[in-house]
C-alpha cells in the first residue's frame, strides 16, 4: 500500500474518531492543538486505524500519533511487522 | 483601581532520583502535570465576585518577573495557593508588600494555617472566597480593610452568594483544559484528604442548569478544549448526576472528572457518563488490599468496597471510561511488600492510568494531627515537600528508605513502556470489543 493511500485512510479514522474536517490539515501540525485530540483520543484512533488496515501495532507510540505524519510512520512500521509476522 | 490576581502553579518534585524519573517516565509526572496547566477556577470566581468598576488582571505566576526584577503594579493583589507552593506564595506576596503593595491571600492553605498566612498577607481569606471578596474589596475601597475574611462554608451555590466564573478572562490563553466545578466536598472524608471538603462544612452541588450555563460559558473561548470537572466526587448523588448527563450530552464535550468506585453500580449513570462524553474518571482506590483502607475514613466506606474493585474497573472501563487510579503508599497498615502488591493489582486491574503517590500529611488534616501528636512528622515546616511525592513522615510499618525506595522501584515498573504499553493495548481492545469488533480478547 503506497504513503498516499494510507495517509487517506489515516484522515478518514480521524474523521470518524473526531467528527471533524480533517481533510485539510498538515501532516505535521499538532492533532491536540489544532482538533484537541488528547491521550485518550490518540489511542482511540490507534485502535481505529488498526481495523481499518487490518493489523496489530505492537509499539503504541500514542506521542508520535499526535501528527498524520507520525501516525503515517506508526502505520508503516506496523504494516512491515505485521507483514514479518505471518 | 485594579487587582491583580495570581495564580499559583507548577510542582517541583524534590526529591533528585524522583525529578529524574518524571524526565524519563512522562507518566509518572503526568496528573501532575496536567493540574499545573489548569486555570485557577478560584481566582475566577474571586474575579467574579469583584464589583463591575473594579479592574482586574489574571495572572499566573510563571509570568510574574525574578526576585529582582519589577512586578507589574497594582492597587490590591490577590493570590491564590496551596502548599505546595505557599513558601513561593509567601515571598511573592512579601515583595509586592515591600513594594507598599497590599496583598489578600486565600485558598486552602491559607483555609488551614491562618495564623501563619496573616504574617505574609496584608488581610487573608479563610474558605470560600463567597461571603468574604466582596466586602473585602469595599472595605478596601473605603481604606479599612481588615486582616481576615470569613468565607462560606455552606450554600457557595446558592442564590445571592453563587456566582459564574469569569471564563471570559481566559480567552486568547493557551489552555486546552478548562474547568468547571459542579460541586464542593465530599462525604467519605478520607483521613489525608486536604480537598474542598477541608474548606465546606457540608456536600454541596451545583444546580444543573448552572453548570450547563458554565460549561457552555467555559468552553466558548476555545476549540474542542477537554474539560475537567474540578469536583472532588461528583456522581455522589446519582440522581442528580442522572439530570447532569443527560443535559450534558448534547453539548458533545469530552471531559474528565474525580468520583468513587461506587459509580460501576449504577449501569445507567455509566451509559450516561459514556454517552455525554465522559473519557476518564479518577478514582482514589488508596490501597491493594483492604487492609490497607480499614480506617481511612471514618465509616470504612473505601474497605468495604475494596472486594468489587476490580470488577468495578472493569465494568466501567468497558462503558468507554478510561479510569485513572489513584493509591496512597505508606498508609499506616503498609509493609514493604506493599509495593510488590500494587504492581500485582495494577496488572490485574487493566487500568489505563495509575498515580502514585506517597501519604502525604498537608497541614489542617485530621493525618496531620494524628502524626504530630505521635512526634512522626520529619520536620516542624515541610510545606514544599507536599509535592504527594516526597516522604515527610516516619511511616508505622517500614522505615522511611523503604517506602522512598519501594515508591522508586514502583514508579519505575508501572511506569515502563512495557506496562503501559500493556495497559494502553487493553483500552484499545476495548474500543474495538465497544465498536463491535470482537475479534480481540479484552479479557
Amino acid at each position: 500500500m503506497n504513503r498516499q493511500k494510507i495517509e487517506i485512510e489515516i484522515r478518514k479514522a480521524l474523521a470518524r474518531i473526531t467528527e471533524e474536517d480533517v481533510s485539510r490539515l498538515k501532516a505535521d501540525e499538532n492533532l491536540a492543538e489544532v482538533i484537541g485530540l488528547d491521550s485518550l483520543g490518540r489511542l482511540e484512533l490507534l485502535s481505529e486505524v488498526e481495523d481499518a488496515f487490518d493489523l496489530t501495532i505492537y509499539d503504541i507510540d500514542s506521542e508520535k500519533a499526535s501528527t498524520i505524519g507520525g501516525m503515517l510512520e506508526i502505520v508503516e512500521a506496523a504494516l512491515i511487522e505485521n507483514a514479518e509476522a505471518v | 483601581m485594579r487587582i491583580g490576581l495570581i495564580a499559583m502553579s507548577g510542582v517541583r518534585v524534590r526529591t533528585e532520583e524522583l525529578a529524574e524519573m518524571g524526565v524519563t517516565l512522562p507518566g509518572f509526572v503526568n496528573r501532575g502535570k496536567v493540574i499545573a496547566s489548569l486555570p485557577s477556577l478560584g481566582l475566577l470566581t474571586v474575579a467574579a465576585l469583584t464589583p463591575p468598576d473594579v479592574e482586574v488582571a489574571y495572572i499566573e505566576y510563571d509570568s510574574v518577573p525574578e526576585d529582582d526584577a519589577e512586578l507589574e503594579r497594582f492597587d490590591l493583589v490577590g493570590i491564590s495557593s496551596f502548599t505546595a507552593r505557599i513558601e513561593a506564595t509567601y515571598a511573592l506576596a512579601d515583595r509586592y508588600r515591600a513594594m507598599g503593595v497590599p496583598v489578600a491571600l486565600g485558598g486552602l492553605h491559607v483555609s488551614l494555617m491562618p495564623d501563619e498566612a496573616r504574617q505574609h498577607a496584608d488581610a487573608i481569606v479563610v474558605d470560600g472566597a463567597e461571603g468574604a471578596w466582596p466586602e473585602l474589596v469595599a472595605d478596601f475601597k473605603a481604606g479599612r480593610m481588615k486582616k481576615r475574611y470569613q468565607g462560606l462554608r455552606k450554600g457557595v451555590f446558592a442564590p445571592g452568594a453563587y456566582v459564574m466564573p469569569r471564563f471570559d478572562l481566559l480567552e486568547g490563553r493557551p489552555y486546552n483544559r478548562v474547568t468547571v466545578q459542579t460541586s464542593r466536598g465530599c462525604p467519605i472524608n478520607c483521613e489525608f484528604c486536604a480537598a474542598s471538603l477541608r474548606i465546606t462544612s457540608s456536600f454541596q452541588q451545583k444546580p444543573v442548569e448552572r453548570v450547563i450555563e458554565e460549561l457552555r460559558a467555559a468552553t466558548a473561548a476555545f476549540d474542542s478544549p477537554f474539560v475537567e470537572l474540578a469536583d472532588d466526587n461528583t456522581f455522589v448523588n446519582k440522581k442528580w448526576g442522572k439530570a447532569l448527563l443527560k443535559e450534558m450530552a448534547p453539548l458533545n464535550l469530552r471531559w474528565f472528572t474525580e468520583t468513587d468506585i461506587s459509580v460501576a453500580d449504577d449501569p445507567e449513570l455509566l451509559d450516561l457518563m459514556a454517552k455525554a462524553g465522559c473519557k476518564q474518571i479518577l478514582i482514589g482506590l488508596e490501597s491493594p488490599s483492604e487492609g490497607g483502607l480499614v480506617g481511612l475514613d471514618p465509616h470504612d466506606w473505601k474497605a468495604r468496597r475494596f472486594d468489587k474493585y476490580l470488577s468495578a474497573i472493569s465494568r466501567i472501563q468497558a462503558a468507554g471510561i478510561s479510569v485513572n487510579g489513584t493509591f496512597v503508599l505508606g498508609l499506616d497498615s503498609h509493609t514493604s511488600s506493599v509495593f510488590a502488591e500494587l504492581l500485582d493489582f495494577v496488572r490485574a486491574s487493566n487500568l489505563l492510568e495509575v498515580q502514585l503517590t506517597v501519604q502525604t500529611p498537608f497541614p489542617g488534616t485530621p493525618l496531620y494531627e494524628r502524626l504530630k501528636r505521635d512526634g512522626r512528622l520529619l520536620a516542624e515546616r515541610y510545606w514544599d515537600r507536599c509535592t504527594l511525592f516526597d516522604v515527610n513522615y516516619v511511616p508505622a510499618r517500614m522505615s522511611v528508605e523503604e517506602l522512598e525506595q519501594g515508591f522508586v522501584w514502583l514508579a519505575a515498573e508501572v511506569y515502563s513502556d512495557r506496562e503501559f504499553n500493556r495497559r494502553k493495548r487493553h483500552y484499545m481492545d476495548l474500543a474495538k470489543a465497544r465498536n463491535g469488533d470482537g475479534l480481540r480478547s479484552v479479557a
